[in-house]
């Protein structure tokens, strides 16, 4: 299966490769900063190679998944394949496996590779260079790319099509991950808190208005306190970075990462079940 | 006749399904750039910038500047990979009186293809950028460039010819889209950059008005021979015998951050050049893929 695969592979891993060599070139440059902001040319940078970290893992999730489902129907290998196999649900387990395995191979070098970039820029990276405000920890990237496989493997095994499932499985990958994503910033916002940007493992989201004993504002009060005038504003309220705690955040990360487990799960066991009743 | 009904039955799902997502993001885009309203407080300024930037509208346009791009991939790889891929080559190729006619025809129905969907999503954005951007001369400004207009049509062209010899050389459909998506992605970004390049930018004061049409290229301290210099390099300029307040005065009033921009003028000059750089890579694809279909082995 691997051998069949290996132009995909070639493709995905050196799209891979080259990201993260890129991303731990320009970890490697960085001077220590401390509590310095950000040269300016690499602020700009960062955020480029943080999107490309976020879109090749899912991209290689839509190239794995539609060659092990819709390419076997087209090519019309499907026949063969299933002839042979014990049985369907075991020859889908053991594709699903391989496939899921390529996948995480190919997004290793750059979790690898955000995981040098967080360690040299601490919570400056979450507070200022997070593509679309998304938790970019190395794990949920993973995650992505994992159901993102899932979503094309149920599309590939309806349509068994090859360009229809790229470009459907696109679609519906991305918007899936935009609920689930607007999901979570909803949950996250519940639970901001003033956090101390210097600690290691903090996930800033924004600022919000505070009273000056720290007492986070809700909507309507900061609406009020925003039409004052800025010397009463400044005797009454202040401006305070608000986002997760090191603790809070490594929770919120797993309980993100349990959902689109559970999510990839449930999609390959449907995805199971269509292979049983399917014409090959 | 024939050969184009057997491109449409091969082709009209993609097609299809980028039509449908490109009616869906217009008719959305339209809508909500229709009802989208400023906030009371805002100034005008402030006002603009949140209908320009606010992100359901920026996702809209960014996604039917995309489509046409996607269509050119998808048929640039589908045209001639898919046929070796399948190995449908061997007797498409044997029932064809010349192989570099078969080629041309089926181009030219991607072609037209390309061009319908690259200036519906092109009038869509067209639409939805001037109702974000009320007293804005649109061909006249850099206000939502290269997000509306013909140059969607063009990147979608590149894209196909690029893909195309992706496709051909591959052999692997989806390889071959991975690998069309990185080099057109490239391909464009480097279109853009030679586009704004051999223009000469002016440095505009911020209340000029001029500055909302125009395209920030960027900013700095004006050094002594024309470029930017950095602030610690201005302060050593500082002439000497200066002291107290004069000496504290003289960065601020020397040192001082300007942008430099291209006028909005010179916006269509910016995206002919572009689309000259798409067009040859294009057409290198095409005629790359001419010569090796009419030498290799089906």
């Amino acid at each position: 299966m691997i051998s069949r695969l290996r132009s995909e592979l070639v493709v995905c891993g050196l799209l891979s490769g080259v990201v993260a060599l890129f991303g731990i070139a320009i970890a490697v440059s960085l001077p220590n900063l401390g509590r310095e902001p950000l040269p300016e040319r690499l602020s700009e940078l960062i955020p480029y190679v943080r999107e490309a970290f976020l879109v090749v893992p899912i991209l290689t999730g839509i190239i794995v998944g539609t060659s092990l489902t819709a390419a076997e129907f087209d090519v019309g290998t499907s026949v063969f394949v299933w002839s042979i196999a014990a049985n369907r649900t075991r020859w889908f387990l053991e594709t699903a496996g391989v496939g899921l395995m390529l996948v995480a191979v190919c997004w290793a070098p750059i979790g690898i590779a955000e995981h040098i970039l967080s360690q040299r820029l601490g919570p400056q990276l979450d507070a200022q260079l997070s593509p679309m405000g998304l938790d970019s920890s190395a794990m949920l990237m993973l995650s992505r790319a994992l159901l993102t496989f899932a979503v094309v493997c149920v599309i590939g095994m309806v349509s068994g099509r090859t360009i229809p499932t790229v470009l459907l499985g696109a679609i519906a990958s991305i918007l899936l991950l935009a609920v689930l994503e607007t999901a979570f910033f909803a949950w996250r916002d519940v639970q901001v808190e003033p956090v101390d940007p210097t600690l290691a493992g903090t996930l800033p989201v924004g600022s919000r208005v505070a009273t000056l004993d720290g007492r986070l504002v809700g909507d309507q009060e900061a609406r009020s306190a925003l039409s004052l005038e800025e010397t009463q504003f400044v005797d009454r309220y202040e401006w305070v970075l608000v986002g997760l705690s090191p603790v809070a955040h490594a929770e919120t990360d797993a309980e993100e990462f349990a959902v689109f487990g559970a999510a990839t799960l449930t999609l390959l066991a449907l995805t199971s079940r269509i292979a049983e009743s399917r014409r090959p | 006749m024939t050969g184009l009904r057997i491109w449409w039955r091969l082709h009209r799902a993609p097609i299809a399904i980028l039509v449908v997502a490109s009616i869906v993001c217009g008719l959305f885009g339209i809508a909500y750039a229709e009802n989208i309203r400023c906030d009371a407080s805002l100034s005008a300024t402030d006002c603009s910038q949140f209908l320009i930037y606010n992100p359901p509208s920026s996702i809209f346009t960014l996604a039917l500047a995309v489509l046409p791009i996607l269509l050119g991939v998808v048929l640039g790889i589908s045209t001639v990979g898919s046929e070796l891929e399948s190995g449908t080559a061997a007797f498409a190729w044997s029932i064809v009186g010349s192989r570099r006619r078969w080629l041309a025809e089926q181009a030219v129905a991607s072609w037209v293809s390309i061009l319908v969907l690259g200036m519906l999503c092109g009038g869509f954005n067209a639409l939805i950028v001037a109702k974000l951007n009320p007293g804005h001369n649109l061909p006249t400004s850099f206000v939502g460039y290269g997000l509306w207009g013909p140059i969607l049509v063009v990147r979608g062209l590149s894209a196909y010819g690029i893909s195309l010899a992706i496709g051909a050389m591959l052999r692997r459909v989806t390889a071959s889209v991975a690998l069309g998506l990185v080099l057109v992605t490239a391909a464009t970004i480097a279109a853009l950059v030679v586009g704004r390049s051999f223009e000469t930018s002016q440095v505009l004061a911020s209340n000029d008005p001029g500055i909302y049409d125009a395209l920030g290229v960027g900013s700095g301290i004006p050094g002594p021979n024309g470029t930017f210099q950095t602030w610690d390099d201005c302060v050593l300029t500082e002439p000497l015998g200066l002291d107290g307040d004069a000496r504290n005065a003289w960065p601020l009033e020397h040192c001082r951050e300007v942008s430099s921009y291209l006028p909005g003028s010179k916006m269509v000059d910016v995206e002919l050049r572009e689309s000259a750089v798409l067009a040859l890579l294009g057409l290198l694809g095409f005629g790359a893929v001419l010569a090796l279909v009419g030498s290799r082995r089906p």
